[in-house]
């Protein structure tokens, strides 16, 4: 097409708001408009031009195991909002002032799981309960850092971060601890959102789960070198 | 509940869930969420990580309900929005692993139809309809198309059997169409 034509419009914004572009002009624009405010202004205004439209889309009932998740993460999370325990330096240092061996030991040792009282939410009007198989990945007395859902027919989890903050210069990975044997890396996990992630096909329901801080990227060995920060088990 | 009372009824949840009241929380989610679904799952096409993206809004509205104005937008374009974006962002991560074809197909024709008459709509929505059809038929329908499925240029090129750069002329002279036809009043 002739760019002339255009008389000077940068179709840029529209273009992202649309959803036209492709993954690196996408990530491009969206980067524009973290440092560019005149950039974020033409997105915004955009997005009030063109996303009304999604009043002529269908409305589909989601099924209530979402909500139950969304619960669940909440109920996960302190009533109160207190500042994020990885939020602070202190707890950061503690992190890093594990040795590797004890690391390994807490690998070893099964601790209690903490299990905070969800805060009441009500269902809501549900159909049958599903039984859902969950683990509460948490710090030793702390509150969960990250919840695990069992997806059985799929062979995988689904991992939703809950008091975990990034870090930079860290990535959060979990392991399965099997029975005997070495733990094995389930992948890295992101502190910011749900991430999937592939289970074992042998991996048992009521297996245990680890996530230990690792250079960016995930161990290189295969085996956790840095400290765990948060394990549990799962359970339906 | 008219138009106006619902609005304001949804803007009022999200400010208490600002202040982290879980039961409002799930007043909008029992509002919103099957638009919202809706809305995922026409651009992601697969249940199960449209469940995944559904869920991430909502823990997303719960820590940035805050950052809505009231004054700007319109809850339900606010979460649209958010939804949109992640399952946008979600569909490039996945990069070609797409659509069936015969279901794109029929994605084609869906989005192409005349609006559902009976369906009540905003002035904002009444306002770009207006706007969109004053653009050549086929120009409309591919902006339309694209904004419900979330799709590359690319993808829809060769969904509707067009060269990329026909298509790109057609999208981008509608987008600065439309924004002579709306006006001044969204900045």
């Amino acid at each position: 097409m002739a760019e002339e034509d255009l008389e000077g419009f940068d179709p840029t914004a529209a273009e992202l708001v649309l959803g036209v572009l492709d993954a690196p002009a996408r990530a491009a624009a969206q980067a524009r408009a973290e440092a560019d405010p005149a950039f974020a202004a033409d997105v915004a205004a955009w997005e009030l031009r063109l996303v009304p439209l999604i009043e002529r889309v269908a409305e589909v009932r989601p099924p209530p195991v979402v909500w139950r998740r969304i619960v669940m993460v909440l109920g996960a999370e302190p009533a109160a909002r207190r500042p994020r325990m990885t939020e602070s330096v202190a707890f950061w240092r503690g992190v890093a002032g594990f040795s590797a061996a004890a690391a390994a030991a807490c690998l070893a040792v099964m601790f209690v799981i903490p299990r905070p009282e969800p805060t009441p939410v009500a269902p809501p009007p549900a159909t049958a309960p599903q039984p859902m198989t969950v683990a509460r990945l948490a710090g030793e007395g702390g509150p969960p850092m990250f919840i695990a859902t069992l997806d059985m027919e799929h062979h995988r989890l689904m991992v939703t971060p809950a008091v975990v903050s990034p870090v930079p210069e860290h990535s959060h990975e979990l392991w399965l601890i099997p029975a005997s044997g070495p733990p094995r890396s389930l992948g890295v996990v992101s502190a910011e959102r749900s991430m999937m992630v592939n289970a074992p096909a042998d991996m048992p329901s009521d297996a245990t789960l680890a996530v230990s801080a690792e250079p960016l990227g995930g161990s290189k060995t295969g085996l956790p070198t840095g400290p765990v920060v948060a394990q549990g088990r799962l359970a339906s | 509940m008219d138009a106006d009372t619902s609005r304001a009824h949804l803007s009022a949840a999200l400010s208490l869930v600002a202040a982290g009241d879980r039961n409002a929380l799930e007043e909008v989610y029992r509002l919103t969420s099957p638009k919202l679904f809706g809305v995922i799952l026409r651009i992601l096409h697969d249940r199960a990580e449209a469940e995944d993206v559904l869920q991430e809004v909502y823990l997303t509205i719960w820590r940035k309900a805050g950052s809505f104005d009231a004054t700007r937008a319109s809850p339900i374009t606010w979460l649209a929005t958010m939804a949109r974006n992640r399952a946008i962002d979600r569909a490039r991560s996945r990069g070609l692993r797409a659509t069936a074809p015969e279901e794109a197909a029929a994605e084609v024709a869906d989005d192409a139809a005349p609006a559902d008459a009976r369906l009540v709509v905003s002035q904002q929505t009444q306002q770009l309809e207006t706007c969109l059809d004053q653009l050549p038929g086929d120009h409309a329908a591919a902006v339309r198309t694209a904004f419900f499925g979330g799709v590359t240029y690319e993808a829809l090129a060769e969904r509707l059997g067009l060269p990329l750069g026909t298509l790109k002329g057609w999208i981008r002279r509608s987008l600065m169409k439309l924004r002579l036809c709306l006006g001044d009043a969204y900045g």
